[in-house]
């Protein structure tokens, strides 16, 4: 058997990872990468917990909605990001300010 | 099992890594790739073969590859291949590592006590339980998810229909 | 093959259930109706405007608000729905009928500037009212993350309505910022759903759970969880979307976002906090962690809103402000500081529909920063004497029904204080009462440019949609001050139990 401390130190590590690329990159695709490995994060998470209660599949379940909003948010998503990449010409949220503090 | 769980669970964090020090966009897209076919590695040996499934299906064959898609065309837009700047090195690392440090010093300090162990009598969950679930109790979020998935559509489809029009100035 | 046991019974609660789901069904429905008319009509397939998508939109909203209010008296205590994912409640159904009239009145302001793709628009409207109606109904995890996300990725949308550049902006700020959030929040409550073995927050097992695991890792998760809640409702430290966001969103969609999703966020948070409690057995304290955001939140937002120029950024504040005094209902959390806090969200959604229009209204004249009000006043008192109406009930100044909701947010934290005894609730009484004050000076510029300073002014018109629907707003206004008995007899029928 694994023990759970395993998956969650992986999915501590894969989160804190999703983090790091959120912060850093400056492209906003990037950051989607970075925001997919968290929601993979979170799922592992929930797989390996429900490992502990296999009377519901709770966890299961759950991982796999979030994986269909995950699909979604990725779609929506990438079609905001080329919009404003077509009226900005560039893709790093920094750099576009035409909102501002007044 | 367990090796191949450590075997999984290397090619997640190597790929995640990956994608953190690729310098390219489109390395980093196949980075991620490969960091979620680990992850359902992970999936298949925890006794959750149809999260596995889905997870190869729904993120590797769709949203890298409509990531993948987004790329080409950033990249059409400029004409050269999309290189990634990074900008906040320090605090970036210093909040990854220490919420790295924070959650994994939480986890194995054992907080979780004695009630979350993998039982013993696991087993592979049959496909049919799993759709008798989602068309039972769990029909609820099943059909949400079927109208999220309309809405996502008419939504993106509102994005890119302004495309030619000379409504952006 | 095996039929599993309880199969039948199963079905049968399913069916059951579907009798309790009008509201959500009916919105369903139309939004499926509206984006046929949209393929069926050619002008609308052509994308030229036509109004007839909005009036679907108007009656399908109505018909769900008054299948809501005909559910009123069937629900004396809660019903749970759905393999217990969802519960049907009175405190749920209070939020559903104001959300519905928010949507109702967001269809009829989008009346007035037809914009391209309307039916696209009117589903998405409806969309985000059938997520706000979840979403105050859920108790189950995978339901809450559902509705919520049905909530944000129909917002992203929404918020580039106007296909100007600043739209394009607005979208990718919102949709980065509420992706992360969402992430995180989803953290969160994986650990909960490991903590307690439970994934719906109001069941027995969870809060056993919850109990027997008093823990910093608890503490973290639950922090991780309500970060996704406070994004929804705008609140520190999740805030920093919506001035961006509301100024490039088109008007009616800012009154929209400024009601239905942050109502809601807290309906969500307050059976959050509820649970996380335990029934006061919890060593943790979230009611003063609530009551610590609920005050950093009235304070900041509230500040910033003094240095805005452009009149939709100081209503985003103000709207960050006021999210703060909705918490203090939950950092009381008795049952009567939760019916005020419902008055409070009523009170609210007038005035904001009341300003927002009034803005609109404005903005279409071309006066879009609070210098830009100069004069104005004096050659159109109607508008501006029913703005000022809004403006000080947001300030909380009688006789607004305004003043009458801070009133009575304010004694539900007092009694609060005297049962309990906590002091901390005290902490969050002096500089909330303070707020009151600094409020005063950021809402009341726009009626001192208008009437004290001199400027071009606009050109009138007394007859008009908005000078009517106006009317109504701050009839209500007055109404709830004199006379608020009604709505609080109604109130006082919301039990809340978990």
């Amino acid at each position: 058997m694994i023990p759970i401390e395993n998956y969650l130190v992986l999915s501590a590590t894969l989160f804190s990872i999703g983090l790091m690329i959120v912060v850093i990159k400056r492209n906003a695709i990037a950051v989607l990468l970075g925001l997919e490995l968290m929601l993979n994060a979170a799922n592992i998470n929930l797989v390996a917990f429900n490992l502990a209660h296999p009377e519901r599949l709770d966890g299961q379940m759950f991982a796999v909605f979030v994986i269909i909003v995950a699909a979604c948010e990725a779609a929506v998503g990438l079609a905001i990001i080329l919009q404003a990449y077509r009226v900005f010409h560039t893709a790093v949220p920094d750099s576009i300010s035409t909102l501002k503090e007044s | 099992m367990i090796y191949a769980f450590y075997i999984f669970a290397f090619i997640a964090i190597a790929s995640a890594a990956g994608i953190l020090f690729a310098r390219r966009l489109f390395h980093a897209a196949l980075m991620l790739l490969v960091c979620f076919l680990g992850v359902a590695g992970i999936y298949a040996v925890s006794f959750a073969e149809w999260v596995a499934v889905t997870q190869i299906l729904v993120y590797a064959g769709g949203v890298v590859v409509i990531i993948i898609f987004g790329i080409m065309l950033t990249a059409r837009i400029t004409g050269r291949p999309t290189a990634v700047a990074n900008s906040r090195w320090f605090s970036g690392t210093l909040l990854g590592l220490g919420a790295m440090g924070f959650l994994i010093t939480l986890f194995v300090r054992g907080s979780f006590g004695n009630g979350v162990m993998p039982a013993s009598d696991a087993k592979f969950t049959m496909v049919n339980r799993f759709g008798i679930e989602l068309m039972t109790d769990y029909m609820l979020p099943f059909e949400g998810a079927g109208l999220l998935l309309l809405i996502t559509l008419v939504g993106a489809a509102v994005i890119a229909a302004t495309r030619n029009k000379n409504s952006i100035s | 093959m095996k039929i599993e046991a309880g199969l039948p019974e199963k079905l049968e609660w399913i069916q059951h259930s579907l009798g309790f789901f009008g509201p959500e069904l009916i919105l369903f429905a139309g939004i499926v109706v509206v984006l046929c008319v949209g393929i069926i009509i050619p002008s609308l397939r052509a994308g030229s405007g036509s109004s007839t998508p909005l009036v679907i939109g108007l009656i399908a909203s109505l018909f769900a608000c008054a299948v809501s209010l005909a559910g009123w008296n069937q629900e004396t205590e809660g019903l749970h729905l759905f393999g217990g994912m969802i519960v049907n409640d009175r405190f749920s159904s209070w939020l559903k009928i104001i959300c519905d009239v928010a949507g109702a009145l967001t269809f009829l302001l989008s009346l007035k500037d037809q914009r391209k793709h309307v039916s696209e628009y009117v589903a998405l409207v409806l969309s985000v009212l059938l997520g706000a109606h979840m979403l105050s109904m859920s108790v189950g995890m995978i339901m809450i993350f559902l509705s919520l996300e049905m909530i944000s990725i129909t917002s992203y949308v929404l918020a580039g309505y106007s296909f100007k550049q600043e739209g394009a902006e607005g979208s990718l700020k919102y949709f980065l910022f509420g992706t992360a959030s969402a992430a995180v929040m989803l953290y969160g409550l994986s650990l909960l759903y490991g903590i307690t073995g439970s994934s719906i927050i109001s069941s027995q097992e969870f809060v056993e759970g919850l109990l027997a695991h008093q823990s910093l890792l608890l503490l973290v998760a639950g922090l991780l969880a309500l970060a996704g809640f406070l994004f929804k409702m705008a609140a520190l430290p999740m805030h920093l979307w919506a001035p961006d966001v509301y100024q490039a969103a088109p008007m009616p969609v800012v009154a929209l976002f400024s009601v239905v999703p942050k109502l809601a966020g807290l309906a969500v948070l307050t059976r959050f906090v509820l649970a996380a409690t335990a029934y006061g057995q919890s060593l943790i304290d979230w009611k003063a962690i609530v009551g610590l955001i609920a005050i950093v939140t009235i304070t900041a937002g509230n500040v910033a809103a003094l240095r805005q120029s452009n009149a939709k950024r100081m209503m985003a504040y103000s709207s960050i402000a006021q999210s703060g005094f909705l918490l203090i209902g939950v950092a009381a959390l008795t049952e009567q500081s939760i019916q005020f806090m419902m008055f409070y969200a009523a009170v609210y959604f007038v005035a904001n529909y009341l300003v927002f229009g009034y803005l609109q209204y404005f903005e279409s004249k071309g006066v879009l920063t609070i210098p830009d009000f100069a004069g104005t006043g004096r050659t159109d008192p109607v508008a501006h004497g029913f703005l000022l109406a809004g403006l000080i009930s947001l300030t909380g100044i009688p006789p607004t029904a305004g003043f009458t909701a801070k009133l009575l947010i304010f004694t539900g934290l007092y009694d609060a204080y005297r049962i309990t005894d906590d002091s901390f609730l005290l902490w969050i009484f002096v500089p909330g009462l303070l707020n009151t004050v600094i409020a005063l000076f950021y809402y009341l510029r726009i009626p001192y440019f208008a009437f004290l300073r001199d400027g071009d002014g606009v050109p009138a018109k007394y007859l008009t949609w908005t000078n009517f629907l106006g009317l109504v707003l701050v009839l209500t206004l007055l109404g709830l001050f004199f006379r608020p008995d009604g709505l609080m007899g109604w109130i006082n029928k919301i039990t809340f139990v978990l």
